[in-house]
């Protein structure tokens, strides 16, 4: 048997399998202007259809994690992401409009995927219910529904599929705003990849006690399923913020080790390529010397980018150092070049009751820009549409020309539904636009609210949508300087805002109990009242005269006798 | 509560002095006391009936109490599930078709009467079910017949079992008989050199005689008792009991099948495998005929990652391959040029017999669930797992230190794991693909596990190996697919079990009604328990093994859908102690005055009885 096993154990042919299955992952380093640095991990996989035809239902999967693929197989989705982040994005400290994977949400959780629909809706509702609860069992967080009224179905032309078109698709969003990313959520992420975060860059990634005390933190998945034609592809993406700075101050030279604990992992046998990539910023030096050194388009800005290829022999325990030359301590700089576009949203409330939100949406760029600007409520934000109202910030002139059309699907309250708001906006050149939506607060159901420790209730985070990027070309003509920047020139289509806390006041939850006690008091009193005064016998008592009179002090409380003419009392008793 | 305001006037002044008429000219009188009480205070029935109308009131609500916090308790048919846990187990027959081949009997000698064979058989296969009868009337095996034979294949439903007669070249010279279950490659081969073996299907009960006995005296004897004999052991009176290993009764089984690599970073591992053709070869045959039992979906991937939860114990494997090697080695001196690189091979490996052992306290955590992703979990359908593990390029090779030098194990009601030692020859950091024949040792022992996973029926020992269809062709190492036999058994196993869960389910939810008094019965978990008792008592009377099956199946998902119905554990369950929490407060001080007030008017009805006396 064992020389049968010998004989028949051939070596692969790498060709073989590498044409429909592959596994790529790359680390990618992007120092921001404020002294801190942007890692993002990426790891992707590409995956014929795992599905056989034969008598019995059968599912073969090679690089991919049945766990994630089979619910959506089963469900007939198309497309699917999730996001999830903890921390704020600061767009005017990063001088980037958002993390460096695009993908990332706003804030908090989010699922959103497009359906294959046969036109049955409540049949794609509850595979979209289904498919949610599944992936929230998957990620540790609950990520389905609570109502069906949390989903939003408005946000298809936001999120266009990548695949197929959107007639025969339907899109489903579902925002989570009060998730966080935490260290449960790192786990079942690890255990979808293939490499399981022992080999690759994901052992750098498996370190929670590291990865955790990062700034800004996202994670998450987009998988696109196969199709007849094209094979599917599953990216899954970790991005975290570094402070380099010491606490003390000092020099923000880096390196792997310092940020991970360890040097270049050994590799994942099956991948195909792992990259380390870096987003040279000016006067940075690096040891090794990267091999390839090239400009690229990203987000708007020529910039030039270092790679290493992580799987050539001889990295393998290797540490990359990082450093600006001649910079001893770092100095935050006086001025931060803004991003071309930025957006800020924040409320503002006179009264428990009613707020305005104020969305401030900057563009630092020299022509002016076409969006869309999307907000989701709970039912019981009520918005004044009719009083939207926008103004270039330094003037008080109403700019109602800016706001090109309005889409708006209002809740139906009080049942659990979204409002959704597309607002079609131009955003004039080297201004600063600003929307006030002003609304009223309903009154919460009792089971809505949330635990008191959260003091309110968040809500998503508004996406602005540019209309009129052009992507990254990915071939340049070499004589682009460095540094050079056209706003449109990026493939990241959507900016989103913080999300907000809305701070709703929170009720007495003792309310029932209250309500016997004091039903009950209430009844103790005025039955026996009620019947004392329904059952009284009355009585007339003669007493003695002159005695009435002067005894009238002591009798009154002992006998309860009230003294009428004639030395006669009126004795009131219940007998 | 008396009125202490001397400016205020009282509410009942006393009346106006009134002159009798009588004696005008007497001074105003001043009514009696007596007098003015009357005048004031209602009559004494009045009094009465306003103190009994709040308790008139209570009792008055306390339908409407009553029907507001009532629990839906609709009867459930408590004497027919009783009535269920008494009755015998269901009468289901099967049919078993008895044939023979024209030379499987003497023929007669000329000038006798000519009996067609389907006589023969019958003449037969009545002495079977005599034989067979007074076995079970003598008590030795308790139990009852509940098989038919048939000799004509009906056209309608094809037997369960077919045995048939057949004189064979190859079969014993000496009694006993030797019936042998017919095996697939064998139906084409012509085996018993008359031609006839062609029509024998696979699956089918052969009694063999040697053309020398058919002319024996005592061959019908000898026919009977191969014939009792297996049908003995192929149908026993109770089908076999689930065992514990065994999953119990799932209409959907997930399997699971996963390649473990222990660390693939770590030297050569394997990177695919022929995982569709394995499948194929050695599941598809066991599976498709469970379809109307089982409804199995397969899911398989490869981890490339999965570290053990323990450290294997580096030392001697036992000694195990003796058998093999001297096989191997005679082999080699008759002569065969393959089998001598085989023998030397074996010796060879038997060099370096150290190995990473698993014992049996390994096997029990060897599974590191916590670590390996093992099944999709996308349902809640029961998964049953074969694992093929590789060991890293440190821990080659391993075995199971288990005397019989198996190279896998069973974990009951979880799966398989089986090992695969990659060459030791070979160098690292190399990636290998498993063809079928790589995997087929491996896949040849989970088809056995999964028999016994699933507790389908193997043939007992009285039925033998068949004969090699072709003595230059090695037999097939895969198990045979399932018969309709073994899937017959299998039917009547399921049923069997489904049924008394199903009466056990039942007799828990009449049990439960009426020890809990708050839950609530409403119309669908009663139509439902109803259904499932219809299920159940329409089971007594099928005789079809397939039709019992479904009866059984529905009535089991009837009766647990009935037991975790919702709405049995309504919100109306409180605990008492929470009832009198809330109504204390509100009662006490209404009930207080109420009391008191009609205690009062009976001691003043008592006294003025006891005056008026």
């Amino acid at each position: 048997m064992r020389i049968l096993l010998l004989a028949s154990l051939v070596p692969a042919l790498a060709a073989a399998l590498s044409t429909s299955n592959s596994f790529h992952e790359a680390l990618t380093l992007h120092p921001l202007p404020d002294g801190k640095l942007s890692v993002l991990f990426e790891f992707t996989t590409y995956f014929a259809s795992a599905s056989t035809g034969s008598s019995l239902r059968q599912s073969h999967h090679y690089l991919t994690p049945p766990s994630l693929l089979l619910p959506l197989e089963h469900n007939n989705i198309s497309e699917l992401t999730v996001s999830f982040v903890a921390g704020q994005w600061d767009q005017r400290r990063s001088g980037e409009a958002g993390p460096l994977h695009y993908e990332s949400g706003g804030g908090g959780g989010e699922v959103r995927g497009w359906l294959r629909s046969n036109g049955d809706k409540a049949e794609s509702d509850r595979a979209w219910t289904a498919v949610t609860h599944a992936l929230g069992g998957l990620f540790c967080a609950g990520l389905g529904p609570s109502d069906e009224g949390d989903i939003v179905r408005s946000f298809g032309d936001i999120y266009p599929p990548h695949r197929g078109s959107p007639s025969n698709l339907t899109h489903y969003l579902l925002p989570h705003p009060f998730l966080h990313l935490c260290t449960e959520n790192l786990t079942p992420f690890l255990s979808l990849l293939p490499s399981k975060g022992l080999s690759g860059l994901s052992s750098l990634l498996a370190q929670p006690g590291t990865v955790f005390s990062w700034g800004f933190k996202s994670e998450g998945i987009e998988v696109i399923m196969p199709d007849e034609t094209s094979p599917g592809r599953w990216r899954g993406w970790w991005e975290g913020v570094v402070d380099l700075v010491p606490e003390r101050g000092g020099s923000r030279a880096f390196s792997l080790e310092r940020i991970f604990g360890r040097g270049i992992p050994r590799p994942f046998p099956e991948a195909e390529t792992s990259v380390l990539r870096l987003m040279v910023s000016e006067g940075m030096s690096m040891e090794p010397e990267a091999p390839k050194r090239e400009g690229k388009w990203i987000d708007g800005r020529y910039r030039e980018v270092a790679e290493w290829d992580l799987l050539e022999p001889g990295m393998q325990g290797r540490d990359v150092r990082f450093w600006w030359d001649g910079e001893r301590d770092f100095v935050h700089p006086r001025t931060l070049r803004p991003p071309s576009i930025s957006v800020l949203r924040t409320v503002t409330a006179p009264h428990a009751s009613d707020g305005t939100f104020t969305i401030r949406f900057s563009n630092a760029g020299s022509e002016s820009r076409r969006a869309v600007y999307s907000e989701v409520w709970p039912w019981w934000v009520k918005g004044w549409i009719s009083e939207i109202s926008l103004r270039v910030d330094g003037s008080d002139e109403s700019r109602d020309d800016l706001l090109d059309s309005m889409s708006y699907h209002p809740s139906t309250p009080p049942t659990p539904s979204t409002t959704s708001l597309h607002l079609f906006l131009t955003l004039p050149a080297q201004s600063t636009l600003v929307v006030s939506i002003p609304f009223t607060k309903l009154t919460l159901k009792y089971t809505e609210h949330r635990p008191d420790a959260e003091r309110g209730v968040e809500i998503p985070s508004g996406i602005l949508n540019l209309l009129d990027t052009i992507g990254e070309p990915e071939s340049v003509s070499s004589d682009v300087p460095l540094g050079v920047e056209n706003a449109r020139q990026t493939a990241r289509r959507r900016i989103y805002t913080n999300r907000l806390l809305l701070d709703v006041p929170t009720p007495d939850f003792s309310m029932p109990y209250n309500v016997i006690i004091m039903s009950s008091t209430v009844m103790a009193v005025f039955f026996g009242l009620m019947q004392g005064a329904l059952t009284r016998k009355w009585g007339w008592v003669e007493l003695p005269k002159g005695e009435g009179r002067g005894k009238q002090g002591e009798d009154e409380p002992k006998a309860g006798v009230s003294v009428v003419e004639g030395g006669a009392q009126l004795a009131g008793s219940s007998s | 509560m008396s009125i202490s305001n001397p400016d205020t006037p009282p509410p009942h002044p006393p009346p106006p002095p009134v002159a009798p008429l009588a004696n005008p000219s007497t001074p105003q009188v001043r009514p009696t006391p007596q007098e003015i009480s009357d005048e004031i205070n209602p009559p004494y029935r009045t009094r009465l009936l306003i103190i009994l109308s709040f308790p008139v009131l209570f009792l008055l609500a306390t339908p409407f109490w009553w029907y507001t916090t009532s629990i839906e308790r609709l009867p459930l048919p408590v004497e027919r599930i009783s009535a269920l846990e008494n009755l015998p187990p269901p009468d289901v027959r099967s049919a078993i078709l008895l044939t023979g081949s024209p030379g499987s009997y003497p023929s007669p000698p000329p000038g006798k009467a000519q009996y067609a064979v389907k006589d023969v058989c019958e003449a037969i296969g009545k002495e079977v079910v005599r034989g067979v009868d007074g076995i079970y009337a003598q008590g030795r095996t308790k139990g009852f017949r509940w098989w038919d034979l048939v000799y004509e294949a009906e056209r309608r439903s094809s037997p369960a079992l077919r045995v048939h007669l057949t004189s064979s070249d190859r079969a014993n010279t000496t009694f006993p008989l030797e019936p042998y279950v017919q095996s697939t490659e064998m139906g084409l081969g012509p085996g018993s050199g008359l031609g006839l073996s062609a029509e024998i299907k696979p699956g089918t009960l052969v009694v063999p005689a040697h053309p020398s006995l058919i002319s024996d005296r005592f061959l019908r004897q000898h026919y009977k008792i191969a014939v009792i004999n297996s049908l003995l052991g192929l149908y026993p009176s109770d089908p076999p009991e689930i065992p514990l290993r065994a999953l119990k009764y799932s209409p959907n089984i997930t399997l699971s099948f996963v390649l473990l690599n222990e660390d693939s970073a770590d030297g050569s591992y394997v990177r695919s495998w022929d995982i569709e053709g394995a499948i194929r070869d050695h599941f598809l045959p066991h599976l498709e005929p469970l379809s109307p039992v089982f409804n199995f979906s397969i899911e398989s991937q490869i981890l490339y990652h999965a570290p053990l939860s323990f450290e294997p114990t580096y030392g001697p494997a036992f000694d195990t391959d003796d058998g093999q090697v001297a096989r191997a080695i005679e082999a080699a001196q008759g002569g065969d040029q393959r089998a001598e690189e085989v023998a030397a091979a074996l010796l060879d490996d038997r060099k370096g017999d150290e190995a990473w052992l698993i014992d049996e306290e390994m096997m029990k955590v060897f599974v590191n669930s916590e670590r390996w992703s093992l099944d999709s979990g996308s349902t809640n359908n029961p998964v049953l797992r074969f694992l093929l593990f590789v060991p890293s390029a440190k821990h080659r090779p391993m075995r199971l230190s288990v005397p019989d030098s198996a190279q896998s194990f069973l974990l009951p009601q979880f799966g398989a794991v089986a090992l695969l030692n990659p060459p030791t020859s070979a160098p690292s950091s190399q990636a290998y693909h498993l063809p079928l024949s790589a995997l087929s040792p491996s896949f040849h022992l989970f088809t056995q596990h999964l028999y016994s996973l699933l507790a389908l029926p193997t043939y007992p020992a009285k039925v033998h190996p068949p004969p090699p269809a072709n003595p230059l062709q090695p037999p097939s190492p895969l198990t045979p697919p399932l018969s309709r036999w073994q899937v017959e058994t299998v039917l009547r196993q399921r049923m069997r079990e489904n049924s008394d869960e199903a009466r056990k389910t039942l007799a828990g939810i009449s049990r439960l009604v009426k020890k809990i008094k708050e839950m609530q019965v409403g119309d669908g978990v009663r139509g439902k328990v109803l259904g499932a008792v219809e299920k159940l008592e329409r089971l007594q009377t099928t005789p079809d093994p397939l039709e019992a099956f479904i009866l059984s199946r529905d009535a089991v998902a009837l009766a647990n859908q009935a037991f975790f119905d919702p709405s049995m554990m309504g919100l109306l369950y409180f605990p008492n102690e929470h009832k009198f929490a809330v109504y204390t407060p509100l009662f006490a001080p209404i009930a207080v005055p109420m009391i008191v007030g009609l205690l009062k008017e009976a001691i003043a009805w008592n006294r003025g009885r006891k005056v008026s006396r």
